[in-house]
């Protein structure tokens, strides 16, 4: 009797030093490729046809919003635009833009999902259309911390082939803890304050960046045409076949 | 209690502004912010806020030679006079986007002659 438990205890201990070195493992190989590691695409290897095509101006229409947070629509539109003009892209006034689709009896993007890029690059004089999902918009509260957990699936497509010049799909995790700073009571008064009532557009700003960072630069951008060896793009964060 | 929260919320706001160009140039002062306080209410408010923002943005660069207006902020202000019947205006700032971005001159051109009927 006490030698069994002596020996599962041991074998418990083993698995949990096992355990330990492949933790310690995955974590040393983590720090020793950083991003710019030879897992990573080129973006030229990525994004090919963006180089040949050299897309000048992009129209960004309404979000297809699959999350059960309803603002989160208005989240994406409103921080977009910064990242892709930083990106070197003309944006069309995004306001504008939706103005004239909701005339038009469109304010949600699954309806513009049968409407060919193409179409809509007749109307507003665009050279590609950025289309998102957002299939997730989590935010979660614990007593002493809370998160949120966005997950967004990106298109850009051509308006003269209807092709795909660039897809990306990211997930991210945001921490909306309190710094902790004030106490326990401070720090759950806090993370209350961050996760229930904060304003998430440091969150969607930061999701909408580094996605687009990965987009190859436009004609405003002084590396324009110059980035195509850049290892920014993450192979699992690469849409390549539809999900119906 | 709410003077505690008052205070912690006014510090979230003041991080949440940018003002550091990028190697573009591009001077965005804190429009998401004024943008999306208007989406999330539109009312009288919140769009003379948005508007003021998009004034701003622009006398910045015009008194700093190394910002530049990013695109679609003189055409989305036009729009906002031509709202308030200040067709003048809405023509010029349609104009302005237009000559220093020649990629909306079919959006241009369909918002002009929305001014002139």
């Amino acid at each position: 009797m006490m030698s069994n438990i002596y020996k599962s205890t041991v074998v418990r201990l083993r698995i949990v030093r096992i355990g330990l070195v492949a933790l310690l493992s995955v974590w040393v190989s983590g720090c020793a490729t950083g991003p710019s590691g030879p897992q990573y695409l080129s973006k030229q290897e990525a994004f090919g046809t963006v180089y040949s095509e050299r897309p000048k101006s992009i129209l960004v229409v309404p979000a297809v919003n699959q999350s059960t947070a309803a603002d989160a629509g208005n989240y994406y539109s409103a921080t977009i635009a910064k990242p892709l003009t930083e990106q070197g892209y003309y944006v069309l006034p995004i306001t504008i833009t939706d103005q004239i689709l909701n005339q038009a009896g469109i304010s949600d993007g699954a309806q513009l999902l049968s409407v060919p890029a193409k179409r809509l690059g007749e109307l507003f004089g665009a050279d590609a259309v950025l289309y998102v999902t957002i299939n997730l918009w989590d935010t979660n509260y614990f007593v002493l911390g809370g998160n949120v957990t966005v997950k967004l699936e990106y298109r850009m497509v051509s308006t003269t082939t209807n092709e795909n010049l660039w897809r990306y799909k990211d997930q991210v995790v945001v921490d909306t803890s309190g710094s902790g700073n004030n106490g326990l009571l401070g720090a759950i008064i806090e993370t209350a304050i961050n996760t229930s009532t904060q304003d998430y557009l440091p969150v969607a700003h930061q999701v909408n960046s580094r996605s687009i960072y990965t987009m190859p630069y436009g004609l405003y951008h002084p590396q324009h045409g110059q980035d195509g060896i850049v290892r920014v793009v993450n192979p699992g964060n690469l849409v390549t076949v539809d999900v119906e | 209690m709410s003077r505690l929260l008052l205070m912690l919320s006014l510090l979230a706001v003041a991080g949440c502004v940018t003002v550091q160009p990028g190697p573009t140039g591009f001077y965005w002062s804190n429009y998401s912010q004024t943008l999306y306080d208007y989406k999330k209410s539109p009312n009288a408010t919140t769009l003379v806020k948005h508007k003021t923002n998009l004034e701003k943005i622009i006398s910045y660069c015009d008194s700093h030679p190394q910002a530049k207006v990013p695109p679609g902020i003189y055409a989305e202000l036009g729009k906002i006079y031509l709202d308030e019947g200040k067709q003048d205006l809405a023509v010029r700032y349609f104009n302005l986007e237009a000559t220093t971005y020649p990629e909306s001159a079919v959006l241009i051109k369909t918002l002009l002659e929305q001014t002139e009927s």
